[in-house]
């Protein structure tokens, strides 16, 4: 993926290869780890994964015939539910694509909140009423009410505290049990996607450096990127005390 | 009893603060000493009170809020006297706020930023300032060269570098820190947590670290008070607090860091 930037009207700009020759396979209702540094390319990557951005070159096929249906979960929800909705129209908007009727969506959209653990009670407030960890359970609803076959869920809890990421982290693992729906989980905590993960990518300057099972990857990492990630990583097992 | 007051660095005692006349207390009965070079840490989810102390103690709260109780430093009452935290801000306590970005002013460069502390706390020239800023870069492994550069062109990494610098640019006893790490990804945090002990082994200065962080804290502090609902639910050594937490609050942060394999299913 190449993005051309500082392009102005006097200067030509240059350009940055974000995501450099990825190969990626994906298994149904598998949940993958996509990890890196700031500026590494996980998120480039996600948005072509789900189709939002089309790569400069190379391909995306799936075997489901057509392009796989794909939903996303954005790292700040404050921007990415439309404040002048409701939230019952935020998590059922997708149903409206689909030429549901409003009282089904209506339905479907309470049975979406006691899934993703929303009080229902919320359902006709407007998003600024919510706190973050209840903004992103919408986000997540939105994105499940639809059955994609893969959710990017983009640093979904990087905005969040700590317990409220927690639980987050559990209800997308729950999800993916039970709505059979593949997760591409990005974060730049190794730890985090470790805690659920089964098989873990590692991204550096756009390249996918490593590969594989996610213990492996954080009990012998093969390479730098990987290396230093863990090094810095939040792991309770990996706690160390100051003097 | 007096005796040991007068030796902690830092003595907050019973302190409350209601940001107004009719409002509830966000911080209430709160007790916490900071002994000179130690470093406290104070954890707690978002609403406990936290970043609240650090604004009550420079007395940078709103005009409608209220502090009661004790503050004092080296002795000195910062409760009672309003004109002396004029001379003890930022000179003999620091604090780098959370969200960096918005500490600095986008349209003066970082060296004379920096500077201006020397011009205006200590009356030094520009040209012998901007030297000295530069300088100050290079110890927290930057280049002098960003001294002309302005805050947009720096990552955010750099941006709590520079910030840290600013703050112990004159030698204060004690440096309040803000959330260091929360817009950082966790190389970047992991150095600045790195950096933070650097400043305290350098400058011999005392650190209070803010941080809902389990592990920042665990990596930088000698102490950790736990903070809820505006209070201390519980205070000790680092190592006590987080291998054997005592209050329920503890136990839910520390379960709340990630364990490699916690969710995931055998294959």
């Amino acid at each position: 993926m190449v993005f051309r930037r500082g392009r102005g009207f006097l200067t030509r700009g240059e350009t940055v290869q974000a995501v450099d020759r990825v190969s990626l396979a994906l298994g149904e209702r598998e949940v993958l780890g996509l990890v890196g540094r700031s500026g590494s390319g996980k998120t480039t990557l996600g948005l072509i994964l789900c189709g939002a951005l089309r790569p400069s070159s190379g391909q995306i096929s799936s075997t489901a015939g057509r392009g796989p249906r794909c939903q996303m979960i954005f790292q700040d929800p404050r921007e990415s539910l439309n404040p002048r909705m409701r939230i019952r129209e935020i998590i059922a908007e997708p149903l409206v694509l689909q030429g549901v009727d409003r009282r089904e969506r209506s339905e479907r959209a309470l049975q979406i909140a006691a899934q993703v653990r929303l009080d229902p009670a919320l359902l006709d407030a407007y998003p600024h009423e919510l706190s973050g960890g209840q903004r992103q359970r919408v986000a997540i609803g939105r994105a499940v009410i639809a059955r994609p076959d893969l959710i990017v869920a983009d640093e979904p809890c990087s905005m969040l505290d700590p317990t409220v990421s927690a639980e987050i982290v559990e209800l997308l693992a729950e999800l993916n049990r039970r709505e059979q729906v593949a997760l591409v989980f990005i974060s730049h905590d190794l730890a985090q996607a470790a805690s659920f993960c089964r098989r873990i990518g590692v991204m550096h300057a756009g390249k996918l450096v490593e590969l594989g099972p996610a213990d492996s990857i954080t009990s012998a990492p093969s390479s730098e990127p990987a290396r230093e990630l863990l090094a810095s990583s939040r792991a309770r097992e990996l706690l160390t005390y100051a003097g | 009893m007096a005796a040991e007051n007068a030796r902690a660095l830092l003595d907050l005692s019973s302190l409350e603060v209601t940001y107004g006349p009719d409002q509830a207390p966000v911080v209430q009965d709160l007790c916490l000493r900071i002994e000179r070079g130690q470093a406290v840490g104070i954890l707690g989810e978002s609403g406990a009170g936290k970043s609240t102390i650090a604004l009550a103690i420079l007395d940078l709260l709103p005009r409608a809020a209220r502090r009661k109780g004790r503050i004092h430093f080296d002795g000195l009452d910062l409760l009672g006297r309003a004109e002396s935290i004029r001379a003890i801000r930022f000179r003999r306590i620091s604090l780098v706020l959370q969200d960096c970005m918005n500490a600095f002013n986008p349209v003066i460069r970082i060296g004379e930023q920096i500077a201006e502390l020397w011009v205006c706390h200590e009356r030094t020239r520009w040209k012998e300032a901007l030297r000295r800023a530069g300088a100050l870069l290079e110890r927290f492994g930057l280049s002098a060269e960003l001294t002309g550069s302005y805050p947009h062109e720096l990552s955010g990494g750099m941006r709590q570098r520079v910030a840290l610098a600013m703050a112990v640019a004159l030698s204060p006893e004690l440096v309040i820190v803000d959330e260091p790490t929360s817009a950082l990804d966790v190389v970047t945090a992991n150095a600045v947590v790195e950096l933070l002990g650097a400043v305290r082994r350098e400058s011999g200065a005392s650190l209070l670290v803010i941080s809902h962080d389990v592990s920042v804290l665990a990596r930088c502090c000698d102490r950790i008070a736990v903070m809820g609902e505006g209070r201390i639910l519980e205070e000790g050594p680092a190592a006590r607090v987080l291998r054997q937490p005592e209050h329920a609050a503890t136990r839910s942060l520390i379960a709340a860091v990630p364990r490699l394999a916690a969710f995931r299913e055998k294959p």
